[in-house]
């Protein structure tokens, strides 16, 4: 393999993002986007390869490109050690042609080109070591995406009644009206790729693929196929879906935003800090806030691949363990990394002037002038807190926390191939937040709160922020004690269970008598021994009627003669 | 061998006597044919001088003679009037002298005496003669005509999944093909013509196998031994005797049942389509432990046979055929 190659592959990735961003830009300025259409012709239903660049799709492959730029890099060292690097390579660059696919077409058929590619090869990805873990993480995995696939593939039948396979010759009068089954079924389809709340469960056990893997598939371009999906399809979503979508995005976020309290596993915190993160993309869609909800999902992508590729070299510093009761006091001796972490964490979190702060105070903002009701404002709160906690919790046990630690610690920051990218992206992400939204909202939406509310999510994160350095200080045995409710948490709300054994309990055990009864007992008997032995007999019986001699033959045919001609009589 | 003066008047003796026939309007000058006939093919049986043959050649004799017998007496029937009688008689022995069932006995054992080529123009040739007359003649032959055809496919394909010797699985696949031919020749007389043909013409290579390996047992099958590629074309060319789609053999089955179906004669199309799965899979069982399950290592013969062009221009008619269809 050549010596040099993810420098290349980087390389060529980081000039195409560069291109991409340039055209972004100028489609952006001047308000324009280009359509090419390639028409195969097609009687009632016109079928025809469709790409749309617009400034929506130029900065999304833009940002796709850079973070699988800088992960490929960074996997260059990452994987060094293992020796089937070039499936790796090439699963990598697959899943990255299939979102770029998926992100410029506007064609149900190509989107569902590269959503299956996508499926597929997260899949690949995630069954990447050979382990019992990953074997079924990967399958709890692609059969969740699988539900997602079969929604689309409903919504092409609905999309050929309507005669063209583009989302842009939609007449919404005619069929629309009152229906709700395309809205359902595309809503449905994003809710299981972006892993909300009756199909969560397969991010975080998708946590045993490599940490590359986890910053490029599970972090900005996997999981927010779902969210791009809903932000192309938002001329189709109604009232009646937005609402159960409210109601559903609260729910994931408050759901991982507990559960990420009681987690251990420093790839499942920041695997369900995603979680809540697009939640939070989708809790915006679901006021109707397109672009803001583009906008965060843009930035979260970059600084939360930046969180795992830091994570990542955490846990090779620390010796593979990916506990965080393993960590402790790093902060002396990964300072880089250590500072770059601290600042996706506080971008996450929302403090001001940061990428997080521009995106998600805008969609605070907004959710609280038209939101559906008070409770719906206090969750949003709520997750708003949680968000601060369990991130402070991250930095206190990798950074802070005197108390635990490993001895022997290897000295991954002489990387440069390691450090590279994590730097490169500190860099991006913190210039991608306000070049975005200049760029993105050049007219400052008009918001008008009362001063409690305005000042609410600051003092929230704040008081988050001393409540949790506060609690840093004390002992906290007494969160063991609460017994069924640690349970519940702990188990992620049972939401693992329900989605493998909870759903095929039944089928397997009556499938289990199908096969021992049926299919290995009356079956085998009938088909396979009867069916040869029955037709043997006949045929011996028959042919012993037949011998050679001529007088038998004109025997017979005088018996048929003699047949023949009563049957005339 | 082949070409000495006497087979060589015999072979002419019997296209003579299918031009007599085919172009006579007269039931007399075609039962003169049909005699001219069974005298002709008499020598050709007797070429290979075994013990089996002349015990063949007298059957084949005696039983063709009982069948022109019968069609005298139908002439003599038709002339006094009872023509109902008349054509049972004439369909019976016209029956006898195709060999359909259940008056086949008769071929079974004389087919098991003759050697390859010769059961080839048995098979076939002979075929020809009654099978114009059939159409010739026919009037409404009534329930007898159906019973026959019925039980033709039946005895054809049941009967066959026994058998061990060759030759009497292609006696029996030519019986059961015989249902399909009387079938088609009471549509139209093209269609007979053209299942005909297609059946001479998938039938060739098959004989030619049997004929070039002398296989007459089917625990002989694993002496086949040829190159890969010409061992395929083989297995195909049997598959194309069965009926199966992409091979010439499945055009005149796709045909006539095309015809019957739209004609409403659904319980004829299913015993027909249940025929030819049995036969079908007695065909896959000769091929699979011929070509498949592979004997060849307890039998080290190095003896490797070539074909030559004109075989593998047969073969490869059976199994690329079927665009003929475009022509039909």
């Amino acid at each position: 393999m050549d010596k040099l190659l993810y420098q290349k592959i980087s390389f060529f990735l980081w000039n195409l993002m560069i291109l991409m961003w340039l055209m972004g830009v100028y489609l952006n300025l001047n308000e324009t986007s280009i359509f090419l259409e390639w028409s195969l012709g097609g009687g009632s239903i016109n079928l025809s390869v469709t790409l749309l660049f617009d400034y929506v799709s130029c900065f999304f492959l833009s940002v796709v490109l850079c973070i699988s730029s800088n992960v490929i890099w960074y996997s260059k060292s990452y994987m060094h050690s293992d020796e089937d690097a070039n499936r790796f390579i090439l699963l990598v660059l697959g899943f990255v042609i299939s979102m770029m696919f998926l992100i410029i077409s506007p064609n149900i058929l190509s989107i569902i080109l590269g959503w299956d590619g996508l499926g597929l090869i997260s899949y690949c990805l995630v069954i990447y070591y050979p382990s019992k873990k990953s074997s079924s993480a990967g399958m709890l995995t692609v059969l969740t995406n699988r539900v997602g696939d079969v929604c689309i593939l409903l919504s092409i039948a609905w999309f050929s009644m309507v005669g063209d396979f583009n989302m842009m010759m939609w007449n919404l009068d005619s069929i629309l009206s009152n229906n709700l089954w395309l809205p359902t079924l595309i809503m449905v389809a994003a809710m299981t790729k972006s892993a909300q709340i009756p199909f969560s469960a397969w991010l975080p056990a998708a946590m045993a693929a490599p940490t590359p893997v986890s910053a490029l598939v599970h972090s900005s371009t996997l999981v927010t196929a779902g969210v791009y999906l809903l932000i192309r399809f938002s001329f189709l979503l109604e009232i009646r879906c937005l609402y159960t979508l409210t109601i559903i995005s609260l729910m994931t976020m408050f759901m991982s935003g507990i559960v990420a309290i009681y987690e251990f596993d420093l790839k499942k915190v920041i695997a369900l800090s995603t979680l809540s993160q697009l939640g939070m993309m989708m809790f915006a869609i679901s006021l109707t806030l397109y672009n803001v909800a583009f906008f965060h999902l843009l930035s979260h992508a970059l600084f939360k691949a930046l969180l795992f590729l830091c994570a990542g070299i955490l846990i090779h510093g620390v010796g593979g363990s990916q506990d965080m009761r393993h960590f402790g006091g790093l902060a002396k001796s990964y300072p880089v990394v250590a500072s770059c972490l601290n600042l996706a964490n506080f971008s996450l979190c929302g403090i001001p002037f940061l990428a997080g702060f521009y995106s998600k105070d805008m969609i605070v903002e907004l959710a609280c002038q038209n939101s559906y009701g008070v409770f719906i404002m206090i969750m949003m709160f709520v997750c708003l807190a949680l968000t601060v906690m369990y991130s402070l919790r991250l930095v206190f046990f990798s950074f802070s926390n005197l108390k635990n630690g490993v001895p022997l610690q290897s000295l991954c920051e002489q990387d440069k191939t390691l450090v590279g990218p994590v730097v490169i992206l500190t860099l991006i992400s913190l210039l991608s937040g306000p070049s975005l939204m200049w760029l993105m909202f050049p007219f400052p939406s008009i918001i008008l709160l009362p001063p409690l509310l305005k000042l609410a999510a600051l003092s929230l994160i704040s008081i988050s922020t001393i409540v949790m350095l506060g609690l840093s200080q004390i002992n906290l045995t007494q969160l063991n004690e609460m017994g069924l409710v640690s349970y519940f948490i702990g188990s992620m709300w049972f939401l693992p269970v329900l989605s493998g054994q909870g759903s095929t309990w039944l089928g397997l055990y009556k499938s289990n008598y199908v096969l021992k009864i049926l299919d290995q007992g009356w079956l085998e008997y009938y088909v396979n021994l009867l069916s040869f032995s029955t037709p043997n007999k006949i045929n011996t019986l028959v042919m012993n009627t037949q011998h050679n001699s001529l007088k038998v033959h004109f025997m017979v045919f005088l018996m048929w003669i003699l047949l023949t001609l009563i049957y005339i009589f | 061998m082949w070409f000495s003066p006497s087979l060589i008047l015999m072979l002419i003796s019997i296209m003579s006597s299918v031009f007599l026939i085919l172009s006579s309007p007269s039931l007399f000058i075609s039962w003169l044919g049909l005699e001219l006939n069974t005298l002709a093919f008499l020598p050709l049986m007797l070429v290979k001088k075994t013990s089996m043959s002349s015990e063949g050649s007298v059957k084949y004799f005696l039983t063709q003679t009982l069948a022109s017998i019968l069609i005298i007496i139908s002439i003599v029937m038709f002339f006094l009037d009872l023509n109902n009688v008349g054509n049972s008689l004439l369909l019976v022995g016209l029956s006898i002298k195709l060999g359909a069932a259940p008056f086949h006995s008769w071929i079974l054992s004389v087919a098991e005496t003759l050697n390859w080529p010769v059961l080839f123009i048995l098979l076939t040739v002979q075929k020809i003669n009654p099978l114009f007359m059939l159409w010739n003649f026919s009037s409404y032959w009534g329930n007898v005509f159906d019973v026959i055809i019925i039980m033709s496919l039946v005895v054809g394909s049941l009967m066959g999944l026994i058998q061990t010797s060759t030759r009497l699985l292609m006696t029996f696949s030519s019986i059961s093909h015989m249902g399909w031919l009387l079938i088609s020749v009471s549509f139209d007389l093209w269609m007979g013509v053209l299942y005909f043909f297609i059946y001479m013409v998938v039938l060739l290579p098959v004989i030619m196998i049997f004929n070039i390996f002398n296989i007459s047992y089917i625990n002989e099958f694993f002496l086949m031994n040829f190159s890969l590629s010409k061992q395929i074309l083989l297995f195909l060319s049997i598959l194309s005797l069965g009926g199966l789609p992409p091979f010439l053999g499945f055009l005149p089955k796709w045909l006539i049942l095309q015809v019957v179906v739209s004609m409403g004669w659904y319980f004829f199309s299913l015993i027909m389509i249940l025929a030819s799965l049995f036969t079908l899979f007695f065909y896959l069982r000769m091929t699979f432990t011929a070509f498949i399950l592979g004997g060849s290592s307890l039998f080290e013969t190095k003896i490797f046979y070539s074909l030559g062009n004109l075989n593998l221009f047969m073969l490869s008619l059976s199994i690329l055929g079927l665009p003929l269809f475009l022509f039909v």
